[in-house]
Order: C-alpha cells, then structure tokens, then sequence
C-alpha cells in the first residue's frame, strides 16, 4: 500500500481513502493505546480521539518519514494527555519516591505470549506503566521523558527500574505458575 | 546498566500486539471529521454564496437600466405620441423622405411631423412606420390617461362623420398650433410635386411638446391612398394597446438591497425540566467535575444581545396593493448567556468511561459548569431565505406604509455557542444539538420614503422562530427571537 499516496487522498477529504488509512494503523494502534491504559474502553478511547487527530493534523505529515511512526507518535503523546486529564489516572501518575519495589539483576527469558506481556504491563501503577513504555517500547531517552511527562530525568530513570524490575519479577511469577499449572496432573 | 535484551524481547512482543477496534470507533471518528469538512464549505458558502447573489441581483439590475423599455405588447406604441416627440433619424427622415407641405411652426411642427410621417409611410411602406414609432415608445408612458381618453374620443368622432373634420380641426388650433388659417396639408394627398417643401428642410426647433390628437379617418377614407388606410387601421390597433398599457401597468422584478439591526433574544430554559434531566446524571457529574454542591446548581439566564442582518431583496408588485417579496440575507443572532467555572477535568471521556454506552468525541472543547461568574455571547450565522407579501395600507404616493408578513427558510452556516448538555450538567460547544435547518416567521410595518427615485423602506420588524434551536430532549424548547429595523432599498429605473 502506497502510505504517501493514501495521505493524499485523505488531505482532498477523500473519505474512502480515510477508512483505508484508519483500517490499515487502527489494529496496531489499538495495542498502543492498549499499553498505555487501564481498560478496553479507556484504549478506545484515546484511539479515537488520536485519530481525530491524524485527520486533522495530516497536512504537518513530512512525507520523508513513515507515516505508521508519525501515527503512533501521535497516539502515544495523546495516550499521555489522556492520562495526565483523567481524573483516575491522575491521582496515581504522581512521581514519588516513596514505594519502592525490589531491584532483580538477572532478566528472565520473556516466554510470554504478546496478550500475557501486555496485560503484566497494564498491571503497572499508571506511572510506571507510562515510563516503562516509554522507554522500552518505545524507545524514548529519559531527557525525553522528562520532559514529555514534566518530571526529572533522574526521576524517570529510578521510576524505570523500579518498573523493570517489578516487571521481571511479575513475570517470574506467572511462568512459574504457569509451569506447575503445566505440570499439574489431574487426579 | 540493564541488559537491553529484556527491551529488546519486549518490543518486538510488543510490537505483534493487535486489537480489533470495534466499528463504533470509526463511526465517530468519521462524525467528527465530516463536521470539520462541512465547517470548512460552510465557512465558503457563508461569504461567497452572497457575495455571488448580490453580484448577480446586482449585474440583472443594471442590465434592466442600460436596456430600453419596451411596450407591453412589444409591437408598437401610439403613433401620434411618438411624433410629438419625435427625435433622432426618424423624425429626420420624415422631413427628408416626405413629398408634402410642412410648416413647423410654433405649436403646429408637431402636427405637421405627424402629417409628413404619415405620408413618409405611403411612400416607404408600414414597416419605417413602426421603426419610427419604435424609436418614440418613450413617451407613450408619459400620457396622461385623461390625455388618452380625450384622444380616443376624437378617433370616435372621427370615425363616425366627416363633418366633423372640421370640429377637429378647429380644435387642432385652438391647441396652440400657430397655423393661420387652420389649413393642415395632409400626407398622401396629390399635391403638385412643385408646391412642396424642398427636402432637407430644417425643422423648426423649439420644445417639443406631447402632440395633441390629430387625426382624421374619414377624410383618409375618400382621399388617401390604401397604405395610408392601412397605416391608421394600425394606428387604431396601437391605440388600444398603449390603453391598456396604461390602465394595467407593466408590473416588473425589481432588485434592491436589504439591511437590518437590534437585539435578538432565546427564550429561558425550562428549568424544571432541565432539573429533572440533570438529576440522574448529578452524582457522576460532581464527582468527576468536582464542581459546586448540586444544590447550588441553577440554569443560567439567557439575554437578548445585538443582531444584525444583510442581503438582496426582490420585489415584483402583483396588483396596486399587493406586493411579492423575496430573497437572500445573511442574518447574525447572539445572545448572552451566564456560566459557571470552566471545568478542567476530562469529564467526557470519564462519562464514557462510566458509561459504556455513551462515546463523546469532543475532547478538548472547553466546557462550564452552570453558574454566573461569567457570561459568555452565543453567535449563530444564519442564511435565511424570505418569501413575503407587503399590502400597501394606503394609496400616499408621498408615504405609503406597508405591513409585511414573511415566511423564511434558514440554514446554519456557523455557530460558537454554548449549549447546556443535560446529561452532564455542563455547558459545551456541541454543533451536533443545533437544529441546523429553521423555519421562522416575521412581520414588519414599513414606511415608504422615496427618495431621487430611490424606493426607500423603513420600519420596525419582528421575527420569530417555529424550529426550536436545539435539538436536546429534556430542556425546553428555546426559539430565536429577532425584533429590530429593517431598512429596504430599491434603485429607481433610470
């Protein structure tokens, strides 16, 4: 599919032109908005309203890059909004250093289905959830962090850790458990 | 420093991470994007739909101007009046062309053209008669009907008896002509070649005056040759239709401009209904919003604010009373409303959220709590389509007064309002509430004020909307209500 040549034909309001478009990023996009909140409904959501604003904001698309990085981007940065406006989020998005959670130093091999991992992940407190993927999935610096979320680098960096290694041993955990429920013969 | 295979493991997990949306997401998505795009091609219509009108209403009027008015039957107009004014390559051509004695003198010239076109005619045939005629049309109009009807009392007379030459003639010259003896040589008859006036003579100026009636049928009867009979049987012919011109004048479109201003206003809400439709929704809204108390919450007031209004009108008299109107205006209405504080927190995706059901899309709109800290002007852009009828009260000519009844097809063409969403408690802009399509109903008692052929009309006028503005269930209907002056402007023809 010529990505260029479809946002061409959206920029003329060519509506069939625009389903494609939504059609082809809306599955990929949803597990990123997915990532980043804590029900379906929510991940809907912000689908929505990050693709209301691709459509508006289609015409600042260079068209040197790729358009699904230029897509996620902007879902990514209107899944933080949404955080950062939801009252229910809200009170959990604060970045305190007053819970600490045990620091692992060997990483486990991630047997983990994709649905299994992501929902380890939603399981996060909403501000470890917001700096994990930042940072792991999407590949963002902690400078970057820092200043998309309005927090110290040194902030999001301990954050980050503190994320991981809870992760890890989440992980831990449910392939152990996983492993004896394999494992379990049924009288 | 971590392993970054850990990173690694999971982005690529997460990369394959897919869901399938459910349609109902694409379906507000498109809603939101297609009101965008209508906002766009409302935002052209709205300045170039009539600006194209005016253009055109402009452009048809002028065109009216610079072409010449033809008579009603688009033949010919009366032949007499059109040689007492005589101008131009016809009135020339009669003394060129004619083989007859013409002493234009004093008040008698008229009479004596008349006599020369007639004879013009024998020697040329009927059709430069009609070119002649055609070319003095204009001052058919300007008879008088008692002018008219003392003429075709002499076509009677005529008609009837010989004798009466004599009266008619006698009368010829007591209308002023300066003729000595009364003696008129008339067209047509076998005058010596040798008596007549050399061609090319100068025509005696002086001001031309309407013609009085003179003609005499029954003389032509006995001496005038077969194309003169003819040309007074089309004479006869062309009287008829310039008197009928003049009892049922042309009733024609007339184009012209309309402008108008003062306050609109939106009836109140219905606050006991707006209660009780707020009331299931207060424990989701004040948790989420953490507004005022609910007992605190009253709905806002609404005042009249100013309202202005623009376009073409066209009228087309349909008797001496009645008048058609029509056309096109681009009609502004604000009013004021009071709202409470701005609310902050992202209430409609909250309300989705504890709502399943209920998907709002927008996001970042600001919206208010009811209150009164501060009030806010709703403006709506409304181009409204007029169809009236104006009874003329009385016959003034100086000033007459009109009183109009209208009915108006309107369409949104914008809006920035704020609209009282009963489901959440909040003022927002909501362009979906809005009854886009209005029907609404006027009155206006006009004075008429002519002015250097410039009809101008004045008055206050009233107007009043059947469709109610918006939409939503459970708040009261809320009409527009327009009162203010309307002035109408219509060019005279030139």
């Amino acid at each position: 599919m010529d990505h260029h040549q479809l946002v061409k034909d959206c920029l003329k309001g060519d509506g069939v032109a625009q389903k494609q478009l939504y059609e082809h990023f809306a599955g990929a996009m949803l597990g990123v908005c997915y990532r980043y909140t804590k029900s379906m409904v929510d991940a809907e959501d912000v689908l929505q309203e990050g693709f209301i604003m691709v459509f508006k904001n289609l015409h600042q698309f260079a068209f040197s890059g790729e358009l699904g990085g230029w897509i996620r981007r902007i879902m990514v940065n209107t899944a933080i909004n949404y955080l950062k406006k939801n009252s229910r989020y809200q009170t959990e998005l604060l970045f305190t250093d007053s819970v600490l959670h045990p620091v692992s130093d060997e990483d486990p091999e991630v047997s983990l289905n994709t649905k299994e991992l992501a929902d380890l992940i939603r399981q996060l407190p909403p501000g470890y959830q917001a700096i994990f993927n930042l940072h792991a999935v999407e590949g963002y610096s902690h400078v970057e962090i820092g200043k998309i979320l309005g927090i110290k680098e040194g902030t999001s960096r301990s954050q980050y850790a503190r994320a991981r290694s809870l992760l890890i041993s989440w992980i831990r955990k449910y392939t152990a458990a996983n492993k004896n429920e394999s494992t379990y013969v049924r009288p | 420093m971590y392993d970054p295979k850990f990173e690694k493991a999971i982005q690529q997990k997460m990369e394959e991470l897919e869901f399938r949306p459910p349609e109902s997401v694409w379906v507000n998505i498109e809603k939101a994007v297609v009101v965008k795009r209508r906002r766009r091609s409302a935002f052209l219509w709205r300045y170039l739909l009539p600006a194209v009108f005016v253009a055109a209403a402009a452009g048809l009027y002028w065109r009216h101007v610079d072409t010449p008015a033809k008579p009603a039957d688009g033949k010919t107009t009366h032949p007499i009046a059109g040689s007492g004014v005589a101008s131009g390559p016809a009135a020339d051509n009669s003394a060129a062309g004619s083989s007859v004695v013409s002493r234009p003198t004093g008040g008698a010239d008229a009479a004596a053209r008349s006599m020369a076109q007639a004879g013009r005619t024998a020697g040329g045939g009927p059709t430069d008669l009609s070119v002649a005629r055609a070319g003095s049309s204009r001052s058919a109009g300007r008879m008088s009907i008692a002018e008219h009807d003392r003429r075709d009392r002499h076509v009677r007379a005529g008609e009837t008896s010989l004798g009466d030459q004599t009266a008619a003639l006698g009368e010829a010259a007591t209308t002023g002509r300066s003729e000595p003896d009364g003696r008129v040589e008339l067209a047509g008859r076998s005058e010596p070649a040798g008596q007549a006036e050399p061609a090319g003579r100068p025509q005696a100026a002086g001001p031309k005056k309407p013609a009085a009636w003179f003609f005499l049928p029954g003389l032509a009867d006995q001496r005038l040759t077969p194309q003169v009979q003819a040309s007074a049987l089309n004479t006869k012919k062309s009287n008829s239709a310039a008197m009928a011109g003049l009892l049922h004048p042309l009733r024609r479109w007339e184009a012209g401009f309309v402008a108008g201003g003062g306050l609109s206003r939106l009836n109140r809400l219905n606050s006991e209904q707006a209660r009780s439709a707020l009331a299931p929704s207060t424990t989701s809204f004040y948790t989420i919003s953490n507004a005022t108390s609910p007992s605190n919450h009253y709905i806002s007031n609404v005042q009249p604010e100013a309202s202005f209004e623009g376009g073409i009108y066209l009228q087309r008299p349909l008797s001496d009373r009645w008048i058609f109107n029509t056309g096109m205006n681009l009609h502004y209405y604000s009013n004021r409303i009071s709202v409470g504080q701005q609310v902050t927190t992202y209430v409609q995706s909250s309300v989705s959220y504890l709502l399943a059901t209920t998907v709002q899309t927008a996001a970042t709109a600001a919206m208010y709590s009811a209150g009164d800290t501060r009030s806010v002007i709703n403006k709506y852009y409304f181009l409204e389509l007029p169809v009236g009828l104006q009874w003329k009260v009385n016959k003034s000519r100086l000033l007459p007064i009109f009183v109009e009844g209208n009915v108006s097809l309107s369409r949104l063409m914008g809006a920035s309002a704020l609209f009282y969403n009963a489901k959440t408690g909040l003022y927002s802009k909501e362009g979906d509430v809005v009854n886009k399509t209005q029907v609404t109903v006027g009155s206006a008692l006009l004075v008429g004020l002519p002015f250097h052929g410039v009809n101008i009309q004045v008055g206050p006028q009233i107007q009043y909307g059947l469709t109610p503005l918006v939409n939503t269930q459970g708040v009261g209907d809320q009409h527009l209500l327009y009162t203010g002056i309307r002035l109408v402007i219509i060019p005279g023809r030139k």
